[in-house]
Formats: C-alpha cells, structure tokens, sequence
C-alpha cells in the first residue's frame, strides 16, 4: 500500500531528528531530559515509560524539589548518553534499532515531538534541566481493580490484596511484600509524602517552560490534588501549555463535566493551549468489564458522550492497551469507537476529537496479547482490514487516520512476528501463570472466564492442563 | 467514667429499693451551660433554665434548682419524671432490660455515695461529683453540625449572611435560637459564671471528674482560671477533662501546655483527659470541621502526647455521613498515634458516636451503596483488630451497629428531606465559606448528584 502524505512526512522528520540526535550522540534521547513521570505516591520516577521507575533519593531531594527529575541516577545515564555509551535501562530502544538500522525506535520519536524537537542541541550543555513533559500521579486512589494493574497504582487493588493476599503467579510485582521491599509501597493517606511538597515546592518553577502537562493516577478525578493543580494553573499556566487527563470514565459524570468545564475555562483564560482527556478501554462489552473490574462499558461510551457533547473544546482519547483478552469483542470496541467519532465529528479542529491509541500490553507478561496462540492472534488482520475499509476521507472524515492506522499495523506485525528465544522460553512459565492468576481472578472478584471468552476457553483449557 | 458492671445487679436492686425511678444522675451529675444559664442532670433530660432569684440566694442553684428538686421528689416517692422518658421507655420492654438509670448506679461517681443520697430529704442540696461546664461560646471554628449558640464563629456568619435555606425551614435561624433561650451571654458578665467561681471552693471537695466543654475551652479565661486554681491548691483525686479542637493561636496552646504539664509532673490532679473532636481524615476533617488545620492539629496533638507521657486522649468522632468514604484513612491514622503513644499509662480512645442532628449530616440519609462501604470497613477494622489489637473489639461492635442503624428503615418523606437538605447545606456552604465539595470528596460525587437531582427535580 501506499504511503499517505502524512506518512511521508513524519518519516523525513524522523530521519532528519535522528541526524540531529546522531550529530550529538549514537546513545542520546531527549526524553532523558525533558521528559518525567512521577510517581509522587511512591517516590519513583522515569523519564518515558520504557526504563524502569527508580526512587528518588529523599536526601536528593532535601537539597533541591528538582531532584524530582534531575536525580543522580538519570544525571549519570545522561552523562552515558552524551559520550555514547547506551543505558542498560534503554534496552527497549536498542533492541528496536538493532534489529533494523532503519528502524524508528521510541528514542528518535520521542526527540522529535513538540516538547523536544526544538532544543536537541542545547540539551547536552544543561545540567539539571526542567522538564517540557511531566506526566505526574498524586496517588493510587482509584475504585476499580483492572486485571492488569497494580497494588500501587490502584487503592482498591492495594485493599485486595490485603484482604485476599498475592495472587498465585512467579512473575514478580503481585505480591505486597515484594511492592513494599522494592520502595514501590504508596504512602498512606496519613503519612507525610514529602514527595508531593517537593511537586508544590517545584512546580511554580518548572510551568514555564512546560508543554505538556498530563495528570495519571490512580484515578486523578478522585485526588483533591488534581483540582487543585487545575486551580493553580488558572495563574500559573500559560498559552503554550497542553494539558492531558487520564480518567477510567466511571466517576460520577457530575466530575467529568466539573473537569470538562473546567480545562475549557482555563484555556479560554489562555492559560493552556489545548486540553485532552485519556481513557482506557481494551475490547468491547463484557469482555472489556472483566478486563477493568468496575468497568460498566455503556456507562463508559456514555461518558464519552456527556463530556463531547458537553464541551466542544474537550478531545477525548481512547487507549487500548491490547492484551490476551482484548481479541474477543474487538471488532466490536472499532465500531464503536468508530461509531463514537463519527457522532463527534470536529469539522473545524485540526486534530480528531475523539482518537484511538492502540498499545501493548508489555507487563504483567503473563498477560500479554504474544501469550495468544498464532491464530488468534492472526485475527487482528480481518480488523486492520476493516479498519482499511473506514479510513478517514472526505465523504468520511471521522474515520481512522494515519496514526491510528500506523498503530494498529505494527500491532498486527508485531503479534504475528516469530517468537524469539528469550520468549520461548518463558511462554511455558507465562501460560501456567495465565491460568493460575484467572482462576483467582474469578474466585476473588466472583467473574467467570468461560462465560465471558467462550471463544477462548480452548486455549485456557490448554493452559489450564499444564497445571500441576 | 466506666462503671463496676459486676455490681450492676446488686445495685439495680439497691436503688429499686429506694423507688423503681430513683436514680442516682440527679443528684451527683451535672451538666452547666454557663454560657446560657441552662441545666441537666444526666444528658438524657433535656436541660431547663437556671432562675435567677435562685441563684441570687445560693451559687448550688447552679445544680440544686427548685425544678431539680422536684424532680428528685418525684424519684424519691416513686413518681417517674417525665423528662426520663428514655429510660422509662427502655425500662418498659419486655424482658430484664439495663436503662441509664441502672448504669449510673455503678459508676465510680455514684458508687460510693448511695447511702448518703438515699438518706437525704428531697429538697436537700448536694455537691455533685460528676461536673460539666461550659463558659463560652467562644471559638474560632464554624463545624458544620455545630450551631451559632456554642460558636462564635457560627454567630459571626449568621449574623452577617443569615440562616442556611434548606427545602423545608431555614437551618441556624437566629429566631429559633432566641426563642428557645439559647443566647450565649457575655462571659465578662455572665452571672452564672459568677456563681460558679462563689460554688466552686466547695464544690471542689467533693468533686471527682470535672470536664469543660464550649465553645472552645481554651479559649476562655475561665479555663486557665481552673489550671491556676489547681495548679495552686492541687486536686489530687480530681480527674480533669477538657474539650479542645486543638486548633486555637500558639500562644493559648503554650499557655495550657505550660500548666497542664507541672499540674500532670506534680500529681496535682489524678488524671487528665484532653477530648477532641474529629470525625474522619485530612482535608474530609477539615470540611467537616470548618476553621481546622489537620496538620496543626495533629502537630498539637504530638505535641500534647509528647510532653505529657500520661495525659490521655479521647477522639470523638461523631460519625456522620462526611465520616465513612475517608474512614480507613482515619482508622489508620489512630492506629499509628496508638503505636506512637499508648504506655502503661494511657491509651488513645476513640469513642464512635453517631450523629442524630441535624439529619441532613446523618449517616441514616446516604443510599444504601454506602452499607457495603460499611461493611468493607468494620471488616478491615475487624482484621485490624485480629492483628495487632489496635482497634478494639468494642470500636468494631461500635461501627456494626452503626451500620445496623443506617439500615433501618426510614420513611420516604423524611429520607427525602435529608437528601435534598444535604445539597442545599453543602452547596450554601461552599458558596458562603469558599469550600469544594467534589473536589474534597470526589467518591460522593454520585451523591451529590443524587441529591441535587431530588432538588431540581422533586
């Protein structure tokens, strides 16, 4: 097929980035400067999602809040990629570029965004520099308990656990004992964080140069923080600031319109330049309500309603993060989703209103889409077809556009590449894991998998039988 | 203030003896709004007024009034007072029932003095050993279940923005106050104030457990007059209590640390309790109670614990239904202080009522997707308590019926009212005080919604 206009472009300024990051270093990437998620319930931080989180030494941080971002640790990875050497913790985009030398990896598009692109050259001369991208999370508070997530990300899984214990699995990461030896344990509502005073110490210093603001969770609606935040940027904020909600979109709906309402007022006050709100939805129906335990998948498509119809200025993004039990129902999640940009169709925007962002799911690995056998996962081609078939046009202009289209080609090329040996290996491990933890699953949150995947119950059966 | 429960059946016969409605509250326990002039033995009754012309010839008229009096009559000569109802009402169920009257018999307060009592004409007055005084109204919070005649602070708003309109009768009316002579008087002028400092020598004698409540105690002069006098004269069999929201200016809290500390260093009084006031946690506590800081109360709690290695603590948490979405957090939180600075001396207490009024902050008026919060709850505090002991197993008992009581059935019409009333408050307070609901208890915004739709739409 050939390649659209769009396509054309992002790829030469792709090769022109990845000129300019290679002028500097074979190793450099901006992310590593300008780019931090932080983790304030737990203290942990990177900067872009690859390399692991690491703590912030709170005695860093007791001289400068900036430690926040500019810890030793990432100091000494950036000092590795000025003089060329590649952070061990990069490996994702090593692996990626070695495998094609004309490969992009996340190292060359994350240098070419909006918040990088401008400053490359000027980075390796800064030594504690302030982010142009934070995304921040003041808590785990959150209502629902989604298969793939984490004690520390979620209260309620947190509780969960707490009450039921670890989930029966080797891979690490379901166990709170594990969580808590790894510094990874939130902060309790009646503990002092002195992580989230060094983010109120070290924002108002920081805003000005920042574009991207994105607020994560936990469930960012239910932290007071996330108001707040939203009230200091009516003085703080600034025209060139974007800022991104995540949301699960089943709050009460008073709270989305209070936040939708809310971003519009800041940006009509100038003090942001656009505002987005993420959600997450793997598959369609009952499948995609036991992926994300609270999830009520009408309630969530009629959120998205309420909050497009409710203010125009408002985007609304939907991230899939495909996993094994996203194939079942899929086709049905892109009409509806298809179904849902057609009813919000922004004639005059220059960017969709409503946008799919189709990702993998990398851990628990257990759970990844790759643990499918070949033929289901070959499946996804009839949808990518479909896909093809309802591509934005003129007549059409809702339909799915390039970058939702590149996304879900590589989706496709990835779950069909062959299984490397490292992934062999393990696939034995990951799919007794699999059937271990979804028999938890369901007598824990009281679901029941054959019920909602009768077209997987073949292959749990397999997986089931490996069982001891 | 517990009681010799082993000794209950005995004395339920003792004081039946007297007369199946004697009870020993009317004669050795008193409660005095200073700041009114109003009165009650036992809080079950509701309180009348203090005459003036009594109290003129005798400062005891501040307990010993003539209605009193009367009333003890009537017990004496087996005549149930009307204003007991609650537990004649109790008393009245079939079975071997346990009303407060039997309680009070076998409180370390009343214990000891049944002979004495029983042996006394009606019109006798006596030195009570149980004491509860208010002075003012003073205090700079405005709690949200609280009302203008026991807050300045509430007054000050009323005054200037008047009543808070809800769907059926403007809540703080100034009119109903009046009415019902609940004006705080000037405490630099309050004759009933007088009159205590006149009883006071002599009262002190007899006296066992003492407690000041307000307004804010510490706040008032009249409690640094008490610290003084004890710190002069000692009161060694004295058991002290007073109410604070631990969120006064540093230099009053200096102040009555800087006496309660040689007071407690010296044994000048047998025990100490500090109650304070706080029904759940962080920034939810401090929409509840208007004017609070959490983080310097809690700094003047520590503070308090840390220099004063046996002085207690008692939370009273009047559990409302602000209290339950932030209450794990709450619970936590008590049990770090409980780990911090329970000793052979003391515990942290947390005593668990729920509030009754006004209804629109009860916890009977939440939807019923609030019990499996409950629920969760008391089963988390049941594991705390497996675990470590550091709830107890009465806290838990507490929290279940607590629960049982939000189930009951309520009608229709009233549940309603409670509903609609809860948004018209809270929407009025954020508008008067610059509070956030949603953004303080984001979880109720389901609620909220629930009860704004009942307004708009009936």
């Amino acid at each position: 097929m050939a390649e659209t206009l769009e396509g054309r472009e992002w790829r030469a300024r792709l090769h022109d980035v990845t000129r300019r990051l290679d002028d500097i270093s074979p190793s450099f990437c901006a992310a590593k400067w300008l780019q931090v998620t932080l983790h304030l319930e737990n203290g942990m931080t990177h900067s872009c999602h690859h390399p692991p989180a690491h703590k912030v030494p709170l005695e860093e941080l007791a001289l400068h809040p900036d430690a926040l971002h500019n810890t030793e640790h990432k100091r000494q990875r950036r000092l590795e990629m000025i003089k060329g050497i590649r952070p061990d913790e990069c490996g994702h985009c090593w692996k990626m570029e070695d495998a094609s030398q004309h490969a992009f990896s996340d190292r060359h598009i994350k240098s070419s965004d909006e918040w990088a692109v401008d400053v490359l050259e000027e980075l390796p001369g800064i030594a504690r520099p302030a982010p142009s991208y934070i995304e921040v999370s003041f808590g785990n508070k959150c209502q629902m308990r989604c298969m793939y997530c984490s004690p520390e990300v979620s209260s309620a899984i947190w509780d969960e656990f707490e009450r039921h214990g670890p989930y029966p699995v080797k891979e690490a990461g379901f166990d709170l004992g594990w969580l808590t030896s790894e510094g990874r344990r939130p902060y309790a509502a009646h503990e002092h964080n002195p992580y989230v005073d060094a983010f109120w110490k070290w924002f108002p210093d920081t805003v000005a140069g920042l574009r991207v603001l994105r607020l994560t969770g936990g469930e960012p609606l239910l932290q007071e923080s996330t108001w707040d935040l939203l009230h200091r940027l009516r003085t703080l904020g600034h025209d060139q600031l974007e800022i991104d909600v995540n949301s699960n979109f089943m709050v009460a709906g008073i709270l989305l319109d209070r936040l939708a309402d809310t971003l519009v007022a800041i940006k009509r006050e100038g003090r942001i330049k656009r505002a987005r709100l993420y959600t997450s939805v793997d598959t369609a129906g009952a499948g995609a309500e036991y992926v994300r335990h609270g999830m009520n998948y009408q309630k969530l498509i009629a959120n998205c309603d309420r909050v497009l119809q409710r203010q125009p200025e408002i985007a609304v993004t939907i991230i899939c993060t495909h996993n094994v039990l996203s194939f079942p129902g899929f086709a049905d999640f892109l009409k509806d989703l298809l179904e849902l940009k057609r009813r919000h169709i922004g004639w005059l925007e220059p960017v969709p209103r409503v946008m799919l962002d189709l990702t993998y799911l990398r851990s628990p690995s257990f759970l990844s889409s790759r643990l499918a056998p070949l033929e289901i996962r070959r499946e996804m081609r009839s949808a990518l077809s479909w896909m093809e078939g309802h591509r934005e046009s003129v007549a059409a202009p809702w339909g799915f556009n390039a970058y939702e289209m590149n996304k879900m080609r590589r989706m496709c090329d990835w779950l069909e590449q062959p299984s490397s040996d490292e992934e062999e290996a393990a696939a034995f491990e990951r799919g007794q894991d699999l059937a271990r933890f979804i028999g938890e699953y369901d007598r824990r949150k009281q679901r029941d998998f054959n019920a909602t995947f009768p077209t997987l119950i073949g292959f749990m059966d397999g997986l089931r039988a490996t069982l001891p | 203030m517990f009681g010799d429960i082993d000794r209950l059946e005995e004395m339920k016969a003792k004081i039946n003896g007297v007369s199946p409605c004697f009870c020993m509250a009317k004669w050795m326990h008193v409660t005095i709004h200073l700041l009114t002039g109003h009165t009650h033995s036992c809080y079950l009754p509701p309180t009348h007024k203090i005459p003036l012309d009594e109290l003129a010839l005798d400062p005891t008229a501040l307990h010993n009034t003539k209605y009193k009096k009367e009333q003890r009559r009537k017990m004496l000569t087996g005549e149930r007072p009307a204003e007991c109802g609650i537990c004649w009402s109790i008393e009245d169920l079939p079975g071997d029932q346990v009303s407060d009257r039997h309680m009070r018999a076998v409180d370390s307060w009343t214990l000891p003095f049944f002979e004495k009592v029983k042996g006394m004409k009606w019109d006798e007055n006596i030195n009570p050993t149980y004491v509860e005084v208010s002075f003012s109204s003073a205090c700079n919070f405005k709690c949200s279940y609280c009302a203008p005649n026991v807050s300045t602070s509430w007054m000050e708003e009323v005054k200037k923005l008047g009543p808070y309109p809800l769907s059926e009768y403007e809540h703080q009316h100034l009119g109903w106050i009046r009415d019902n002579d609940l004006m705080p008087l000037d405490e630099e002028t309050n004759p009933y104030i007088d009159a205590f400092w006149k009883w006071w020598p002599d009262l002190v004698k007899d006296l066992m457990f003492f407690r000041i409540t307000g307004g804010e105690p510490l706040l008032s002069r009249h409690t640094f007059k008490v610290l003084e006098w004890i710190r002069e004269h000692g009161t060694p069999n004295l058991e002290l209590s007073i109410n604070s929201n631990l969120g006064i200016p540093a230099k009053q809290f200096d102040k009555f640390l800087n006496l309660i500390k040689p007071i407690m260093a010296d044994g000048q009084i047998r025990n100490f309790i500090l109650h304070t006031s706080v029904d759940t946690f962080g920034s939810q506590a401090e929409y509840i109670r208007n004017g609070m800081n959490f983080r310097v109360f809690e700094d003047n709690l520590c503070r308090y614990l840390s220099e004063n290695p046996r002085a207690s603590v008692a939370f009273m948490c009047t559990f409302n239904n602000l209290s339950v979405v932030g209450f794990k957090d709450y619970i936590d939180w008590v049990i770090g202080l409980r780990k911090r600075f329970n000793n052979e001396h003391r515990t942290v207490l947390l005593d668990i009522p729920h509030l009754q009024g006004p209804l629109h902050q009860s916890a009977r008026v939440l939807t019923p997707d609030y019990h499996q919060r409950m629920e969760d709850l008391i089963s988390y505090m049941q594991r705390r308590a497996d675990q470590d002991g550091l709830i107890s197993k009465a806290e838990v008992m507490k929290m279940e019926r607590i629960l049982e009581w939000m189930r009951s059935p309520m009608p229709e019409a009233e549940l309603r009212k409670g509903q609609k009333d809860f948004f018209l408050f809270f929407r009025e307070h954020d508008r008067r005080r610059g509070t956030d609901f949603l953004a303080t208890f984001p979880e109720m915004a389901e609620y909220w919604e629930h009860c704004e739709s009942l307004v708009n739409h009936g």
